[in-house]
């Protein structure tokens, strides 16, 4: 599958794709900023999502709300933070174009004049009730938070999870965002990536037209990473209890980044373990021997470092170690032998069908023009699409078990058990440690 | 600021249709964004249809479908579908069951043909339908704990009593424990039959392949006459009379919340100004109680109502997660603005035309991807709507006048007997619930969340 494009880059440094379709009257225009929560200091953390909700807020030349203009012309739009990045997107009829073009680049230019201790006072209260609605009030809500606090050391990056901690937050000040703004939000930080029913020339004329003009910011340098010792292998055993029904078991490895070698074999192997009905922890947990409720296991790719996971939870009356001594053993195998053939040709078609799937759309998460943005922030090149899909192309049953192996066994492993309130702390892993995530 | 050009001319791809001699209706449409088949069944048999003491029997039946055919076993089954990249997937709604599955286009026949297989010859052995039927019971037992499922539970029960729409689709915990081999077969034998349903693919083929496919795999089995599930119009639910509903959760720092009453079914020469009135109420970002409760007073993440659109007099409902402090005014400013935009402040000129404009200008976005374009056949099929319906939705919308979505307003929201289901921390909370004219608060804790019987 291809995406075909044009890229141009301003002489602020603004990265502008375009990608012309116009089987459906609709544009998505989809833009990057290259910042996340790794960006943030400790002490300080939750600063980067709390900003893309005052993104939202009004600047200079349109001081009220962004959702208004834009839904007023039958538009979709939206945005996110992650530990790498901030995106924002809207999908627009074709003849609002232009409109968004404007709201953007106010935004990017513009927005400090319009910002009032109000609104950040407002926003952050928004925020806080947006992590108590997701990780707060729900079952095994506040497992990211002990996982990543575990996987990584106190001053990485990847350390805090991007809702930041609530203390934070309430420290947080009106001054800060300026700074923060006048960092990461300006051209040379950003990517542009339109798709849909547009004219190639007309698009990067008009955003020359609202873009154009902006000024360049230094590009920030990814943040460095703290030195760690010799990696020592081990489990570090930690177990949370919560206001769930069943226990669950989390395992988790840190694994090489987003597009690395080793990065693809361990999407497959994620899917040899738990994509479907036929995989062999469903099977051997699930279906067979009924040991556990549910079984999930994903290679979650980052820019700084990937952490693969196992997850699973206990069916009543059986106990995490039964869980966690078939996974082990299953890894075990395919860490021996490595999947068969027909498991490989499998889940590199599912994988295909998944990423087809994902592009059927110009826009929204993970769109064609979310996709041209991820490609280009991350390896310069909107076209690399094709060296991604060759990547599990040529993926052999070998290079799957040699990662497995590598990355999987003998590294760190933490093994986080969550189990409910009213049972003792025996239904977790044994010499397991408490842990309070707040 | 730029204003938006002229809007531009909007046709939906049109459906091939056709009926095969065992009755099933095939209907396809071309999409050539990506090579893949979006193929969707359309069973008008949902979680209605369960019998009264069975809640949760359609549901397991739908999901027990690929555990086994007559010929292959489950892991035979998706074996060969992961072979051809496909998606399975089987949602229960409660006047429908959709299965789906999803495929690479060069596996579309393939796809035809294991989807016939799960759907007609399901095995139903005894040890699968055992596994199952407790995966699901072990599913409801986690949901005790979700204060958004217990909300949503909560509210259907109470609103609906013995209705057949007063219970979620998965079921209950008592019901599903007693769900065997024979249940499941007699639901399947009873409404599994061809000219009940509606095959839909949509994707990259062309339509007239797409029919010539699905005729050859799908026109077996003889012509069996089908009965309807009872006609859920028919039957009224009860008045309700504790219209506040407390559930427990002790130190939740936030409160889950429920507003609403019965609205009208989908058949309701009203919907397209109901449309118009969910838009400047809270069917969008801007809109009256969101801007209200989060970008106000920041209480919460968000804030939506709904009109849930049904064969039957579907649900209307605010739904809103707030901060445990402020459980009571975010209830009190929700019911004022439910009371507010049917009196004192009717939709002003400027939120109609921002509700017109994200309903018709945004309409196109709506119809982008094979999947989108094959799940709006589904909604053409189960309504029963005219072939023109979706073309005709931007005109209706259009001829929608203040007058109109004010009658409507005042003819069917009723803020004085709204119905109210609030999850949250009883020591916080419970007290203040008695003062928003909901009437004294119920307690319903102990026969909701932790009863072996539920």
């Amino acid at each position: 599958m291809q995406i075909t494009f044009e890229k141009q880059t301003l002489d602020n440094g603004l990265d502008v794709i375009v990608h012309e379709d116009s089987s459906c009257p609709i544009v998505a225009v989809n833009l990057w900023y290259h910042v996340g929560s790794k960006n943030e200091q400790p002490g300080r953390t939750g600063f980067a999502h709390l900003f893309e909700h005052l993104m939202f807020e009004g600047s200079a030349h349109h001081d009220s709300g962004y959702f208004r203009p834009l839904q007023e012309v039958g538009g979709l739009l939206n945005g996110s933070t992650n530990t790498d990045r901030t995106n924002y997107w809207e999908v627009v009829p074709t003849n609002a174009f232009e409109r968004v073009l404007w709201m953007e680049s106010d935004r990017m230019g513009f927005l400090l004049p319009a910002l009032t201790q109000k609104k950040f006072d407002t926003q952050r209260e928004v925020v806080l009730n947006e992590r108590r609605q997701n990780y707060e009030n729900r079952p095994y809500g506040l497992v990211p938070v002990a996982l990543m606090a575990s996987l990584y050391p106190p001053m990485h990056p990847y350390h805090w999870v991007t809702i930041g901690d609530p203390e934070d937050l309430r420290a947080s000040g009106l001054d800060e965002v300026k700074e923060f703004f006048g960092t990461y939000y300006h051209p040379a930080n950003a990517s542009l990536a339109i798709a849909g029913d547009v004219r190639i020339k007309d698009a990067f004329d008009q955003v020359l037209r609202y873009f154009g003009e902006l000024p360049a910011g230094p590009i920030p340098k990814l943040p460095k990473l703290p030195p760690e010792g010799a990696a020592g292998g081990g489990d570090c055993r930690l177990v949370l209890i919560d206001r769930v029904e069943l226990p669950r078991l989390y395992l988790s490895w840190r694994t090489p980044p987003l597009f690395a070698s080793g990065d693809a074999e361990l999407d497959l192997l994620a899917e040899i373990l738990t994509g479907g009905k036929s995989s062999r922890l469903y099977q051997a947990l699930v279906h067979q021997r009924r040991l556990a409720t549910d079984v999930i296991a994903g290679q979650n790719s980052r820019e700084l470092g990937s952490n693969f996971s196992i997850v699973a939870t206990a069916a009543p009356g059986h106990h995490l170690a039964e869980l966690e001594a078939v996974i082990t053993d299953q890894l075990g195998t395919l860490q021996a032998d490595g999947p068969t053939e027909d498991e490989l040709i499998r889940s590199c078609t599912r994988l295909e069908a998944d990423f087809v799937y994902n592009l059927q759309t110009v826009g929204g998460f993970g769109g064609q023009s979310d996709q041209l943005n991820a490609y280009n922030v991350f390896t310069g090149d909107p076209g690399y699409i094709t060296a991604d899909r060759q990547r599990y192309a040529s993926a052999t049953a070998e290079r799957v078990r040699t990662v497995a192996k590598m990355h999987l066994g003998g590294t760190q492993r933490v093994a986080l058990s969550v189990i409910p309130d009213e049972s003792g702390p025996d239904a977790a892993l044994p010499d397991s440690v408490t842990v309070t995530p707040r | 600021m730029p204003a938006a050009g002229p809007d531009s001319v909007f046709s939906l791809p049109a459906f091939s249709r056709t009926i095969l001699t065992n009755g099933t209706h095939v209907w396809a449409a071309e999409n050539r964004r990506a090579p893949m088949v979006t193929i969707l069944l359309l069973l008008p048999v949902g979680a209605a249809a369960d019998p009264s003491d069975s809640p949760g029997l359609a549901a397991l039946t739908a999901d027990l479908l690929d555990e086994g055919s007559n010929d292959q076993s489950a892991v035979q089954i998706h074996k060969a579908l992961t072979r051809i990249g496909g998606h399975l997937s089987a949602e229960v709604w409660s006047d429908a069951t959709v299965l789906g599955l999803t495929t690479l286009s060069r596996h579309v026949r393939e796809g035809l043909r294991l989807l016939f297989e799960i759907t007609t010859q399901p095995r139903f052995d005894p040890d699968d339908v055992a596994r199952v039927r407790d995966l699901r019971l072990n599913r409801v037992r986690q949901m005790r704990r979700s204060p958004t499922f217990v909300a949503d539970r909560v509210f259907l029960e109470k609103l609906y009593g013995t209705h057949p729409y007063g219970h979620l689709a998965i079921g209950t915990e008592t019901a599903l424990r007693k769900m065997d081999p024979a249940a499941v077969e007699s639901f399947h034998r009873h409404w599994y039959k061809p000219t009940s349903w509606t095959l839909v693919g949509v994707g990259d083929v062309s339509p007239d392949k797409l029919l010539s496919e699905a005729a050859q795999v799908w026109d077996q089995a003889g012509v069996v006459a089908s009965e309807q599930p009872s006609d859920v119009s028919v039957c009224e639910p009860r008045p309700i009379q504790d219209r506040m509903i407390f559930v427990g959760r002790e130190e939740a720092v936030q409160s889950e919340i429920r507003l609403g009453q019965l609205a009208v079914p989908r058949s309701s020469p009203d919907y397209y100004a109901l449309r118009m009135l969910n838009m400047v109420l809270g069917g969008q970002f801007v809109s009256r109680i969101n801007l209200n409760l989060r970008e106000e007073k920041g209480y919460t993440y968000g804030a939506r109502t709904s009109f849930d659109w049904r064969l039957g007099r579907g649900p209307f409902s605010l739904q809103v997660s707030v901060q445990t402090e402020a459980t009571v005014d975010s209830i009190r400013q929700a019911v004022q603005e439910l009371t507010d935009i049917r009196a004192s402040r009717p939709p002003s000129v400027h939120e109609l035309d921002l509700a017109r404009a994200a309903l018709t200008r945004g309409y196109p976005r709506s119809f982008e991807t094979a999947s989108q374009i094959a799940h709006a056949g589904v909604q053409l099929a189960l309504h029963r709507l005219s072939d023109d319906d979706y073309t005709q939705f931007v005109p209706r919308i259009m001829l929608v006048d203040a007058d109109d979505v004010s009658r409507v307003a005042v003819q069917h929201l009723r803020p004085d007997s709204l119905l109210a289901v609030v999850v949250g921390s009883r020591s916080e909370v419970f007290e203040g619930l008695g003062s928003l004219g909901f009437g004294a608060p119920v307690d319903v804790t102990q026969t909701t969340t932790f009863s072996e019987g539920n």
